[in-house]
């Protein structure tokens, strides 16, 4: 088997068994034998049943009976730590060979959904995940400063409407009522957090976090994909920063609250971030700041940015805000949100 | 204002829907606005901060709240509305059938097809290349309508093609009309013996609409992609195209149209242009007419120009150097104020604002584009005005994540009415582009943006100007008087071009604002 590597995301692989094209289950039914390309390192599905949650066109949520979410990749989207990538037959699109309701159950070798007649065959794909044991990102740094920098330009040029980006840096003229709103839990919940963070205060970031939590537009709300990147930016400031080891630690019980309460696409999101692990399109953000790679930055920024509706570009402003809040909420910005 | 709610329990919308359904909803009559949410306890709290009356919904995280606020009448239908749209959506996302009936690749295409003789490929940029070659391999012409495909990438499709006696239009092409079909953004023109190859989208659009509002037709119109002239791309497909039109017997007059091209590939052109046996009305904006004609060849300093001198040409009447040096007339527009100064433009036309660009700096100091004409005018901050302001909003900077600026108007009233705010602000310029692929009713969108900038300027006792253009024929599928009516009884002064649209806009500030000297 042959996979190309994007990014520093990792993959191991396994040795290829062989694989009948059908696969027969109890019963006699026939099932199509679909091979797994990889499989994220949370997605968990030894010994498991559930059923389909949410099928979209490139990607499937199959939420296990424990409440944990795994998620059917085609070969479009980046990987995911709950996400096993897999090749459907013609035409490729979830959405006409799943519906939400269908049974599943695994075993170490297959995941069978017998309803919509598939067995994906998980005994010869490659182990992935996301890659940033190790990475570290030193603030201090000039090129990590640009590279930062950088990634704001992108997310302010590029970033669609909706969400927090535009809020926070753009001059939106005479936003909705709604947008307002917003812009007012922005301007008190992102300044108390930017202070807990610098004065280690968990309990103060924890209600800053709740504040923000399930907050805005989108299938996983921009306040949860905000969340996803903070954590991100967090766990790549550790290996620097020693006092933030403890500070992080003291969120695991907070978050795993927030995201017990959010729905079950963002408390996967949620509770991997807490492990540190992130999706492919992420991580590879936080891997161009920490190389200080202004290009792959640029490259990498944009793609995240196109994720979702607004997702990818929340979750960025999120890590930017982690990693360094006054990119986002500088003083005029912050006056600027309370005016509005 | 009364608020209706609807939840709809463990409904996983991906975030692009729901945003859809948001702006669907916000557009019915009678909304005021409208919300498709996850129904968190944040968002619910948020909404009642927003004055949407939310409370005792039931709901929890993993369900959809719809909400729309709005006069009463308004909001039963508009709620229904998104149901029906939600189950639309469903339908749509799961129906085997219809999409196992599909074809997945060209090739299958083809053999659905067989007689096709051309591929229009739009798909992400990063796959437009390789289905593009895979297409000239199976001996079609390509349109390209994709972006994001690199300029190496479009040298060895277009040598491929070229190879093939094939035509590659594009990447990024996004007008055409071949054999009378109009394609992607292009609008209805009558057939007729002017055929017109254009590096530009709009430029083409601009100059096919006028040849038809002049009462000619057009034999094909051929887009090249906007990098074709680059020295690097050697100008390829705009030479095969005039190869096939100058051979074509349905095309009497051709007319090139392109944003300044590199020097040596200007010269190749027009070289082959003057041994095409037809005449050949060059529009290369920004670049000296004079220079450029003889031998066959009649340079024009306009998209107008260009339209009118082949009109000319295929009527076997002479071209005039010149068709719109006369000022337009000023009368019976607002009076302004006298620290209003400066001219917004305001395009969802790239081309459009570069001719802009290029006529306004012939005229007025300190213009300032994201399409400049020299490196000075360029804008920093496109978010913010400065002096005499023109914004390409086709810019990959404003259509990240949101439709090209022809089928959404939202940012651009959104700068409308920020532009209104400026008391400098004396006029602003518009181009409303029609035909198949643009908004289907742009008067209706702009005209209440038009109808608010008014109201903000008043506050401030001022007047402001609103003129432009409307690209488009009677044959749109939006109908040209319908727009142009609207447009105008909300006081939009409309002139039969860009360039004439300019014009006005600059006589209008004239004397205000510093010349050019």
């Amino acid at each position: 088997m042959s996979l190309s590597q994007l990014g520093n995301g990792a993959y191991i692989h396994r040795i290829p068994a062989s694989s009948p094209r059908q696969v027969f289950i109890r019963g006699g039914i026939q099932l199509r034998r679909l091979p797994a390309l990889s499989i994220g390192s949370r997605a968990l599905v030894h010994s498991v049943t559930g059923s389909v949650h949410s099928v979209y066109r490139q990607a499937c949520n199959v939420e296990l009976n424990d409440g944990a979410l795994v998620t059917l990749l085609g070969r479009e989207p980046g990987h995911l730590p709950h996400g096993i990538r897999c090749v459907l037959p013609e035409p490729e699109d979830f959405q006409v060979w799943l519906r939400p309701g269908q049974a599943v159950a695994a075993d170490e070798s297959l995941l069978r959904i017998p309803e919509a007649g598939m067995a994906i065959d998980l005994s010869s794909a490659a182990d992935w995940h996301c890659g940033l044991d190790g990475c570290a990102i030193d603030q201090d740094a000039e090129a990590s400063a640009r590279a930062m920098h950088a990634a704001r330009l992108v997310l302010q040029q590029q970033a669609p409407q909706g969400g927090f980006a535009p809020l926070l840096l753009r001059d939106v003229v005479a936003g909705s009522s709604l947008e307002q709103a917003m812009r007012r839990r922005l301007s008190e919940a992102l300044p108390a957090l930017s202070r807990a963070g610098l004065s280690f205060d968990c309990a103060a970031a924890a209600q800053a976090l709740a504040q923000l939590a399930g907050l805005g537009p989108g299938l996983t709300p921009s306040g949860d994909d905000f969340i996803v990147g903070y954590l991100a930016a967090l766990h790549a400031r550790c290996p620097r920063e020693a006092r933030l080891r403890s500070f992080l630690e003291g969120l695991i019980a907070p978050v795993t609250r927030l995201a017990a309460a959010a729905n079950a696409i963002s408390r996967q999101f949620m509770l991997n971030a807490l492990a540190g692990e992130f999706s492919e399109s992420l991580a590879q953000v936080v891997l161009a700041i920490a190389g200080r790679d202004q290009l792959w930055l640029q490259e990498t920024a944009a793609r995240l940015v196109r994720v979702g509706h607004s997702s990818g570009a929340d979750s960025l402003v999120g890590l930017l805000f982690g990693l360094r809040p006054s990119l986002l909420v500088a003083d005029a910005s912050a006056s600027r949100l309370a005016a509005a | 204002m009364a608020t209706a709610f609807k939840v709809v329990p463990k409904e996983y919308r991906d975030s692009v829907s729901l945003m859809q359904l948001s702006a669907l909803l916000a557009k019915l009559p009678g909304v005021e606005q409208a919300s498709a949410v996850m129904a968190t306890e944040n968002n619910l709290a948020l909404l009642t901060e927003a004055g949407f009356g939310v409370s005792g919904t039931g709901a929890t995280a993993a369900d959809l709240l719809i909400v729309v606020r709005g006069e009463q009448s308004a909001l039963v239908g508009a709620i229904e509305e998104a149901l029906k749209n939600l189950t639309r959506q469903a339908d749509s996302g799961v129906g085997q059938e219809s999409a196992a009936h599909k074809p997945r690749s060209v090739q299958m295409a083809l053999a659905e097809a067989g007689a096709a003789n051309m591929a229009l490929i739009s798909t992400p940029g990063e796959y437009a290349a390789a289905e593009a070659m895979k297409a000239l391999r199976l001996g079609l012409n390509v349109m390209l309508f994709s972006d994001n495909v690199s300029e190496e990438e479009e040298l060895r499709l277009k040598r491929a093609a070229s190879q093939r006696d094939l035509i590659l239009m594009g990447p990024d092409c996004g007008t055409a009309i071949i054999n009378g079909v109009p394609l992607a953004f292009a609008n209805v023109v009558k057939r007729g013996p002017i055929g017109a190859i254009g590096a530009s989208g709009t430029g083409l659009q601009q100059v096919t609409v006028l040849v038809d509002r002049l009462g000619l037709g057009v034999s094909q119109a051929i887009g090249t992609g906007g990098r074709d002239l680059h020295a690097k791309i050697g100008g390829i497909s705009m030479s095969k195209g005039l190869k096939d039109l100058a051979a074509d017997p349905a095309t009497r007059v051709i007319v090139l149209i392109s944003k300044p091209p590199a020097a040596e590939v200007a010269e190749r052109i027009l070289s082959q242009a003057r041994k095409a046996g037809k005449p050949v009305v060059v529009n290369f904006l920004g670049a000296d007419p004079r220079k450029i004609s003889g031998g066959g060849v009649h340079g024009a300093r306009t998209l107008e120009d260009a339209a009118r001198a082949a009109v000319d040409i295929a009527r076997g009447e002479l071209p005039r150097q010149s068709y719109g040096d006369v000022p337009p007339s000023l009368v019976g527009l607002p009076p302004l104020a006298a620290d209003q100064r400066y001219i917004r433009g305001l395009y969802s036309g790239g081309t459009f604002c570069y001719e802009a660009a290029l006529l306004l700096d012939e005229r007025l100091a300190d213009v300032y584009s994201n399409t400049p004409v020299r490196a000075q005018g360029r804008l920093e901050d496109l978010w913010h005005s400065h002096h005499h302001t023109l914004i390409d909003l086709g810019d990959d900077v404003f259509t990240r994540g949101r439709p090209h600026p022809m089928i959404d108007f939202r940012l651009r009233n959104e700068r409308i009415a920020k532009e209104a705010e400026d008391p400098q602000t004396a006029v602003i310029l518009l181009d409303v582009v029609l035909g198949y692929g643009s908004n289907a009713d742009p008067a209706g969108e702009l005209v209440p943006a038009l109808r608010r900038a008014r109201e903000i300027a008043a506050r401030g006792n001022r007047n402001l100007a609103f003129v432009g253009h409307v690209c488009g024929t009677e044959g749109d599928p939006q109908g040209l008087d319908l727009q142009t009516n609207a447009l105008t009884q909300a006081g939009m002064v409309l002139t039969q071009s860009n360039a004439q649209a300019v014009r006005l806009a600059a006589s209008m500030v004239s004397g205000r604002a510093p010349g050019r000297s």
